[in-house]
C-alpha cells in the first residue's frame, strides 16, 4: 500500500540541525495493523503525520497507492489523503461548534458528496456505532470514550483505505480503552489498514507488527 | 454547501457574544453613517436634474474684469441683456427671471406681520422651463391687471384646508408700499421639489419686464435663466455672446458673461453670497471623507479581531484541513462569516437610518427626496456595496486562517514569523484607527476654536443690544419716526442706513484702480446712512469728526446734486485711510468722489471669513428706503421692543415690523461653520467609540488568551499593577505613535481649510495634545477594567483550568 525510502526530516536551529527522522525506510502492506512505539520525541507523531502528509520531509522517496507523493502538488498531495486516508487523534479534536452528526457529516460536504447521500452515510455509521441516539448532542456533551468514537466515526465516514491513529486512547481510561482498540481491531478483521501510535504495549499488542522508534530511527529487532 | 457555510457561521457568531456584539455595533454604527452622509451627498448631487430640461437651462452670470486673471463674479444680469439673447439668438429658446425670495403673506389676521413664506419670483415665461405640475385652476392663463400667485399642495393643505382657494386674493404685509398688494391665487401646484435652488411655497407670476439693454452698461439687474436648443455648443455660444457684446456696449471695460448650468448651481454658487438655497461641494469631501474613516475603522475592528481570534480558531481550522478543507473551501467558509456579520450590521443599520432621517432632515434644513428607503435601486446598491466590503475586509482574515499548516495548528504551534507579521499588520491598523480618530479630533478642536474666535472677535463696533428694523421704505416718514422713537425709555440711539451688519460690504461698490497696484482694480464699498450712523454703531472716531446735520455736504437731501458728487463728506475707516492715501481730510478724493471729514477705526462690515474691505460712509439726510439700527440700552431690551411695535403701528399701519438682534445676525453668519462643527462632534465622538470599540475586542482577546501568563507572573511575584501596565503599555505607544502620524496630516488639512477665513486662528502645539491626550484618556479607559480585571484575577484559578 505505502512504501516509505530513506525519509530524513529535520529542523535547523542556528547552524545546528536538528534530525525528527533519519533514514526511515517502512512498508505496508494493505490490511496491515501496524502500531509505531517509542518514548517521548522519537519521532512517532512526526513519522504518523508524514505518512498522513500532514507534514514534509525534506529528503526520500514516499510511495503512496503506486503514486509518489514527493513529486506531487499540494494540491494533489491533499487530494489523494483526502481520498484515502482517514485519521483518529488522541484529543479527539472534534469542531466543539458543530454537533456529533454534523462533525461526521464535514468530510463529505468537503468531498462535495450530495445531501441525500451524505444523509444516508452519515445514518449508516451511526447506525454501526450505535450512537444515533447522541447525533443532535454536542463534543463537549459527550464523555471523552464517547467522544473518541465519533472521532473515530468520523474518520471512517468516507471510507479510507487506511486509518491513521495518534495515540488514539491516550485521553481515555482504560475501559474506554479498551472498547476503541477491540474497534479497531475488528475494523482490521474488516480489512481495513491501521497504523497507530501508542505508548502502551498492551494496546501494540493488538497489531499485526511493531516499528520501534528511537530519535526517529527505526530500531531493527 | 453554502447552507452549511452559513450553518457554521451561525454558530460561530452565537457562541462568542462578545467578539459578535462589539463586530455588529461597530459595522452598524458606520454603515448607518455611511448610509446617512450618503443619502445627504446623494441629495446634493440631485440639486435641479430632476426638470425635463435641466440639461439646457443656463444662469447668466455676469463677471467684471479686475485685473489680467481675476473677475469678480454676480449670478445676476442686466434684465434686457436676457431678452435681447432670446431676440437675436435662435438658438435661444426661452429667458426667465427666477428670483428666490422672502415675502409675508397675510392670511388669517392674527399677526399684523404675516407669516414668513419663500417665495419664487418668475415670470411667466417659467411655464417654457421648469416642469410645473397644475393641480387646480388654470393659472396658464395669467390675468391682468394683479399679481398671480400659484400656491403648492401642502400650503393649500396648511392655509386652505377645506376650501377651494382659487380666485381668491391674499394680501402680502408690504415693506416698500404703505398698503398690502393683492395676490390673486390662480393655481395650486404640485410642491416644488426640494433638491431644487427654486425650493419654495408660493410661486409669484409676473409679465416679463421690459428693458432695453444700456450701451453705457447701466440698468436693473435680475437673475436670469436661459433655455437653450438642445446640442447648443455653449463655449460657441459663450464666445459669441461676449464678442457681440464688447463690441455692443460703448463701456471701455464691457462686463463679459458666462451661462452656468443650472445642475451646477446648487453647489457652485460660492460667488453668490445671498442665493439663499445652495451648497458647497466642499462639505460633499468632507462628509464623504470623515464617513469613509468611520467605516475603515469599523472594517479594522472586525479584521483585527478576527484574526485576533484566528488563533482561537487554529485546532478548528486544523481539523477541517485533515478532514479534507481546501484551502478555498476555508476561505468560503470564513468569508461567509464576514459577510453574515455584515449583513446583519447592514440591516440594523438600515432600521437605525429610517429612524434617524427625520433628525437629518431636520438638520439639513429640508425634506430629503431620494433615501435608500424610498429608491429600491438605491437599497440594492447600499447591499451591494455590503457585500463587496464584506469581501475586501473578510478576506485577509480568512487567507490568514486558511493559511496554517494542519499538523502545527494541532499541536497549538504556530510559527513564530506569521504570528509576529500578523501582530505587525494589526498594530499597524490600531494605529491607523487611531490616527483616523486623532485627526477628527484635531479638525474638531481647530473649527471649534475658530468659530469661537469668529464669533467673539471684536469687530470694531458693539454688536449687542443693537437692534435692526428690516429694510422698508419710509414713506417721509422716517425722521419723524426717529425722533419719536428716541423719546422713549431705554432707546438710546438711532440711524436710517441703506447698510446693516449681514446686508454685505457695503449698499453699494465702486471698481477704482488699486492704488498700490494700478493694472488690478479693486472693489471700494459704501455705507449711506444718516448722520447718526456712526454713533449708533458705535464706532470710534480717530481723527476729524462725524458727520453735523449743520454742513449741507455732510447730510445731503435725497435727489441733490451733491449726491454723488466730490464735495461730498464722508467717514473713512482707518484701513481705508490707508489704503486710499488720504493723509489729509476734509480734500476731495476724485477716484472714489468723496471728501473725507473723519476717520473712525476699522469696523468689520461683512463676516470674518472676509477680508477687510475699503469702507467710506457717507451720510444722507432722509433716507426713503432702507433699514433701521437702534441701540438700546442694556437691560431694557424687552420695553424696547414693545415700545418700538406699539409706534410703528401709529406710523406705519400695514406696514412690515421686522425686528431682528444684530448679535444674531452676525452669529448666523457662522451658520455653515456652527454645522461644520456639529458635524465633528458627531463624528469625533463616532470614531473614538469605534476605535475604543476595536481595542476594547483586542484587548479582552488579549486577556484571555495569556490569563496563564498572568497567573505565572503572579506566582512569581508581579504586582496588579505591573499586569495592567503589562498591557496597557503596549497600547499607549500605539496610540501616541498615531498622535505623531495624525499631527502633521491634521495640520496641512486644517491649515488649508482656515485658508478660507480672512480671520483666523493660529494652529497650536496644544490642540494636538488635546486630542492625542483625550485619545490616551479613553483608550486607558477602555483598557483599564478588562487589565485590572484580568490582573487582580487569583492565579490559582487561571493555572488551575490550564
Amino acid at each position: 500500500m505505502l512504501e516509505l525510502k530513506g525519509i530524513y526530516k529535520w529542523v535547523n536551529t542556528g547552524n545546528h540541525r536538528t534530525f525528527l527522522l533519519k533514514d526511515v525506510d517502512m512498508t505496508v502492506q494493505a490490511g496491515e495493523f501496524i502500531s509505531i512505539m517509542g518514548p517521548s520525541g522519537s519521532g512517532k507523531s512526526t513519522l504518523l503525520n508524514v505518512i498522513g502528509m500532514l507534514d514534509e520531509f525534506n529528503e526520500g522517496e514516499y510511495i503512496f497507492m503506486n503514486e509518489s507523493v514527493h513529486k506531487l502538488k499540494e494540491k494533489q498531495r491533499s487530494s489523494l489523503y483526502k481520498q484515502y486516508i482517514g485519521f483518529v487523534f488522541q484529543a479527539y479534536h472534534l469542531i466543539d461548534e458543530l454537533t456529533v452528526y454534523e462533525n461526521i457529516e464535514t468530510p463529505l460536504i468537503y468531498q462535495n458528496i450530495k445531501t441525500s447521500e451524505r444523509k444516508a452515510m452519515v445514518a449508516d455509521i451511526l447506525d454501526r456505532f450505535q450512537i444515533v441516539g447522541k447525533k443532535d448532542l454536542f463534543p463537549t456533551q459527550l464523555s471523552g470514550g464517547q467522544q473518541q468514537l465519533v472521532g473515530i466515526a468520523r474518520a471512517l465516514i468516507a471510507n479510507p483505505k487506511l486509518l491513521l491513529a495518534d495515540e488514539p486512547t491516550g485521553n481515555l481510561n482504560s475501559k474506554q480503552g479498551e472498547e476503541i482498540m477491540n474497534l479497531f481491531k475488528q475494523l482490521n478483521d474488516e480489512g481495513m489498514t491501521i497504523i497507530q501510535v501508542t505508548h502502551s504495549e498492551k494496546n501494540a499488542a493488538y497489531g499485526s507488527h511493531i516499528i520501534n522508534l528511537l530519535d526517529g530511527m527505526i530500531q531493527k529487532n | 454547501m453554502f447552507k452549511n457555510y452559513f450553518k457554521n457561521a451561525w454558530r460561530t457568531f452565537t457562541k462568542n457574544r462578545i467578539y459578535s456584539f462589539i463586530n455588529i455595533l461597530g459595522l452598524t454604527i458606520a454603515l448607518c453613517s455611511c448610509m446617512i452622509v450618503a443619502t445627504v451627498v446623494i441629495d446634493d448631487l440631485s440639486y435641479d436634474k430632476q426638470w425635463s430640461k435641466s440639461e439646457n437651462i443656463y444662469r447668466i452670470v455676469t463677471k467684471n474684469k479686475m485685473s489680467d486673471n481675476s473677475y469678480d463674479r454676480f449670478p445676476s444680469s442686466f434684465v434686457g441683456l436676457g431678452l435681447k439673447l432670446k431676440a437675436d439668438y435662435p438658438e435661444v429658446e426661452a429667458v426667465t427671471g427666477l428670483e428666490l425670495t422672502d415675502e409675508r403673506l397675510k392670511i388669517n389676521d392674527d399677526n399684523p406681520n404675516g407669516i414668513k413664506v419663500n417665495v419664487l419670483r418668475a415670470d411667466t415665461s417659467v411655464w417654457q422651463m421648469l416642469d410645473i405640475k397644475v393641480l387646480k385652476g388654470n393659472p396658464r392663463k395669467y390675468v391682468e391687471g394683479t399679481s398671480n400667485i400659484l400656491i403648492s399642495e401642502s400650503f393649500k393643505d396648511k392655509f386652505f384646508h377645506n376650501e377651494d382657494p382659487v380666485g381668491k386674493t391674499i394680501y402680502n404685509v408690504p415693506a416698500y408700499y404703505d398698503k398690502p398688494s393683492p395676490r390673486l391665487i390662480t393655481g395650486v401646484i404640485k410642491d416644488l421639489p426640494s433638491n431644487s435652488i427654486f425650493r419654495s411655497q408660493v410661486i409669484i407670476l409676473q409679465k416679463p419686464r421690459s428693458e432695453e439693454l444700456s450701451k453705457q452698461q447701466e440698468g436693473s439687474f435680475t437673475e436670469s435663466y436661459i433655455l437653450m436648443k438642445p446640442g447648443t455648443d455653449m463655449k460657441q455660444f459663450t464666445k459669441k455672446v461676449n464678442t457681440w457684446y464688447t463690441g455692443y456696449v460703448e463701456d471701455k471695460n464691457p462686463y463679459q458673461f458666462e451661462f452656468q448650468p443650472l445642475s451646477n448651481v446648487y453647489l457652485h454658487s460660492d460667488f453668490a453670497p445671498y442665493q439663499e438655497v445652495k451648497g458647497d461641494y466642499k462639505n460633499i469631501f468632507i462628509l464623504s471623507g470623515v464617513a469613509l474613516l468611520l467605516l475603515i475603522i469599523a472594517c479594522i475592528n472586525f479584521i483585527n479581531l478576527t484574526t485576533a481570534r484566528a488563533i482561537q480558531r487554529l485546532k478548528e481550522t486544523g481539523v477541517r484541513k485533515i478532514l479534507g478543507a481546501g484551502r478555498s473551501q476555508l476561505i468560503a467558509q470564513f468569508l461567509t462569516e464576514s459577510l453574515l456579520f455584515f449583513v446583519i450590521a447592514s440591516v440594523l443599520a438600515s432600521l437605525v437610518y429610517q429612524v434617524s432621517l427625520p433628525a437629518v432632515e431636520k438638520f439639513i434644513g429640508h425634506n430629503l427626496t431620494r433615501t435608500f428607503l424610498s429608491r429600491v435601486q438605491l437599497l440594492l446598491a447600499f447591499y451591494g456595496a455590503v457585500l463587496v466590503i464584506s469581501f475586501l475586509t473578510g478576506f485577509y482574515p480568512a487567507w490568514i486562517m486558511s493559511g496554517f499548516k494542519p499538523a502545527a495548528t494541532l499541536k497549538g504551534k504556530l510559527f513564530s514569523w506569521s504570528r509576529t507579521g500578523q501582530n505587525f499588520v494589526r498594530k499597524s491598523l490600531v494605529i491607523l484607527q487611531f490616527s483616523f480618530s486623532i485627526i477628527v479630533l484635531i479638525a474638531l478642536i481647530v473649527v471649534q476654536r475658530q468659530v469661537s474666535f469668529m464669533k467673539n472677535r471684536p469687530i470694531g463696533f458693539d454688536k449687542n443690544d443693537l437692534l435692526k428694523i428690516g429694510s422698508v421704505s419710509w414713506g417721509g416718514k422716517g425722521q419723524s419716526f426717529k425722533s419719536e422713537l428716541l423719546n422713549q425709555p431705554g432707546i438710546l440711539n438711532a440711524s436710517i442706513t441703506s447698510w446693516s451688519p449681514g446686508l454685505g460690504a457695503g449698499y453699494m461698490s465702486r471698481a477704482i484702480e488699486d492704488p498700490r497696484r494700478p493694472d488690478k482694480k479693486v472693489n471700494v464699498w459704501y455705507v449711506n446712512g444718516d448722520a447718526d450712523f456712526a454713533k449708533t454703531l458705535g464706532l470710534q472716531l480717530q481723527r476729524g469728526r462725524f458727520f453735523n446735520k449743520n454742513f449741507y455736504t455732510d447730510a445731503v437731501p435725497p435727489d441733490s446734486a451733491y449726491t454723488m458728487g466730490i464735495n461730498r463728506s464722508a467717514i473713512l475707516t482707518s484701513y481705508t485711510e490707508k489704503f486710499l492715501n488720504a493723509n489729509k481730510l476734509n480734500e476731495g478724493l476724485s477716484n472714489v468722489n468723496i471728501t473725507p471729514v473723519g476717520v473712525v477705526a476699522d469696523f468689520n462690515t461683512e463676516s470674518l471669513k472676509n477680508p477687510m474691505q475699503p469702507t467710506i460712509i457717507t451720510a444722507e439726510d432722509s433716507l426713503n428706503q432702507g433699514v433701521m439700527l437702534v441701540r438700546v440700552k442694556p437691560g431694557s431690551e424687552k420695553n424696547a421692543i414693545a415700545s418700538i411695535t406699539k409706534l410703528w403701528r401709529q406710523f406705519y399701519h400695514d406696514k412690515l415690523l421686522d425686528i431682528q438682534w444684530v448679535d444674531e445676525i452676525i452669529e448666523s453668519q457662522y451658520k455653515s461653520e456652527s454645522k461644520l462643527q456639529q458635524l465633528f462632534i458627531f463624528f469625533s465622538s463616532l470614531s473614538m467609540f469605534l476605535a475604543a470599540l476595536g481595542i476594547l475586542g483586542l484587548i479582552v482577546h488579549a486577556t484571555t488568551q495569556r490569563t496563564k501568563e498572568i497567573g505565572i507572573r503572579k506566582v512569581l511575584g508581579a504586582s496588579a499593577g505591573s499586569i495592567v501596565r503589562l498591557f496597557s503599555n503596549d497600547f499607549l505607544k500605539l496610540i501616541l505613535l498615531a498622535g505623531i502620524i495624525a499631527s502633521p496630516i491634521a495640520w496641512w488639512a486644517m491649515n488649508k481649510w482656515l485658508q478660507g477665513f480672512a480671520y483666523r486662528i493660529d494652529i497650536s502645539w496644544w490642540m494636538f495634545a488635546v486630542a492625542v491626550l483625550s485619545a490616551v484618556v479613553i483608550a486607558s479607559i477602555t483598557i483599564g477594567y478588562q487589565s485590572i480585571k484580568a490582573a487582580v484575577a487569583n492565579p490559582v484559578e487561571s493555572l488551575r483550568t490550564e
